[in-house]
């Protein structure tokens, strides 16, 4: 048998997946703004089902503990003596964990605490436990344990988020790109293609969206590898990573675009998070772009993920 | 490839499957989209280049794929369809002069605004039958009450 690890269910998985990312996020409630842990559907204080999702700080202050020298299940004899503990995290809200990297005389009731995250990444799930904020507290088998993965985030990649690029005009649309793009994704389909097969005139296979933003650049600005040095439109975050993939795409479409139709693309970060695995650290980057067309009808708004390893 | 015949909300049942299509992707087909979306990167078309980065060889281009997933939403639905949503991912690399089947599944039909939907699971795999890029569409179908 295995030791059992926590199953995350639909109200704490945002709860779990944030300790993936080595954060910690608490419930808050936007009609008294108070925040709340453990996660559920009402707000204890005022009974709101208005929530959202904070992070929290994930320091805070040892609240009470007891010292565990036999096990509670025999699964986890490895672990005793096990300081079981009460936190009390900055933001307020109390939470039950076990205190690591910390030799048992130097442990005393409010003192500062910093989040360990216990990484099982086979099970996708992380623990969180605490060690002393101070580092002179932890004792000497503490360093190895507690050796953080090697971050790819720099001070100034967490800022980028929400940043907004300048929205860029495509070029226009026209039958002949549409038939080229046609050809080359071999999408033979009269809607995009035959003007007698559609009565209000042919239109673009969605999948185009993004081609009359595909624009041409000098030699001088394409790097060894053959891609731009220079993304158009956008500041993306820095980070310490060396190789950028690309993660995946999800789009929503709400009208069709058409012959003659010239398309501005807003692009926008949403989200830079990283992530530890087996393999070592990889960032997301999620790019946000919204299309509209020369009516100012919003044409369609997508996002693409980028992972930087 | 292409149906003309158009698709009616109420003659998709859910759990009911798309017929599958195998395509197999040339280098001339992966220049020309290269050509299309001005897109230089060698590893889709310098073999040793592509070698050097750690792949087996040229990479079919991931958007490509995507595509390819879009293009058998669009024939599915018939022409007065409306693709809505689209998502998919790029799990596994796929190398020209491999066949690539497309399959898929109705997973749900239910009212969107006002109006009928239906969400699909469509996805690419190999010859092995290794998943290559899952996806998801939501389409919109004409009824035959409203026309």
């Amino acid at each position: 048998m295995k030791k059992p690890l926590p199953v995350p269910t639909p109200d704490t998985r945002p709860f779990w997946n944030g300790l993936n990312e080595g954060r910690v996020l608490l419930r808050h409630c936007r009609d008294c703004d108070c925040v709340f842990h453990y996660p559920r559907t009402v707000c204890p204080d005022c009974l709101s089902s208005d929530l959202g999702w904070r992070q929290a700080s994930g320091t805070g202050t040892l609240y009470t503990y007891t010292v565990s020298r036999r096990p509670t299940h025999p699964l986890f004899a490895d672990e005793v003596p096990q300081y079981l503990a009460v936190v009390e995290l900055d933001e307020g809200p109390r939470l039950t964990s076990t205190l690591v990297n910390v030799p048992e005389a130097n442990i005393t009731i409010g003192m500062a605490l910093e989040p360990v995250f216990e990484r099982h990444d086979k099970e996708r799930i992380t623990l969180l436990r605490f060690q002393p904020a101070n580092p002179e507290l932890r004792g000497a088998q503490a360093a190895t344990q507690s050796a953080p993965a090697t971050s790819l985030l720099t001070e100034d990649s967490l800022a980028s988020i929400g940043k907004t690029g300048e929205a860029i005009r495509g070029y226009p649309v026209s039958v002949e790109e549409i038939r080229r793009f046609c050809f080359a994704t071999d999408d033979l389909n009269p809607r995009w293609l035959d003007p007698a097969a559609s009565p209000d005139g042919i239109t673009a296979p969605p999948a185009f969206l993004s081609i009359p933003f595909d624009t041409d650049v000098p030699l001088a600005e394409l790097a060894d590898d053959g891609v731009p040095l220079a993304q158009q439109g956008l500041v993306f975050p820095p980070l310490k990573a060396r190789r950028k993939l690309f993660g995946g795409y999800q789009v929503e479409y709400f009208q069709p675009i058409r012959p003659g139709d010239v398309l501005t693309r807003q692009r926008r970060i949403l989200d830079v998070h990283e992530r530890q695995g087996a393999s070592g650290s990889s960032v997301f980057v999620l790019i946000e772009a919204t299309y509209t067309n020369q009516r100012g009808e919003k044409v369609a708004v997508e996002v693409n993920t980028i992972v930087n390893r | 490839m292409n149906t003309e015949a158009q698709r009616y909300f109420e003659d998709v049942e859910e759990g009911m499957e798309l017929a599958p299509v195998t395509r197999t992707v040339t280098t001339t087909q992966m220049f020309l989209y290269s050509a299309v979306t001005r897109n230089a990167h060698r590893i889709h078309y310098e073999e040793k280049f592509a070698q050097s980065e750690g792949l087996p060889k040229v990479l079919v281009q991931g958007p490509l794929q995507g595509a390819q997933l879009s293009a058998y939403v669009t024939d599915w639905m018939g022409p007065q369809g409306f693709l809505r949503k689209f998502s998919y991912s790029n799990r596994g690399m796929a190398l020209p002069g491999q066949p690539l089947t497309l399959r898929g599944k109705v997973r749900r039909k239910y009212l969107l605004d006002g109006q009928s939907a239906v969400d699909l699971e469509v996805w690419e795999e190999s010859a092995e039958g290794q998943t290559l890029v899952p996806a998801q569409a939501t389409v919109l179908l004409p009824s035959r009450a409203a026309s």
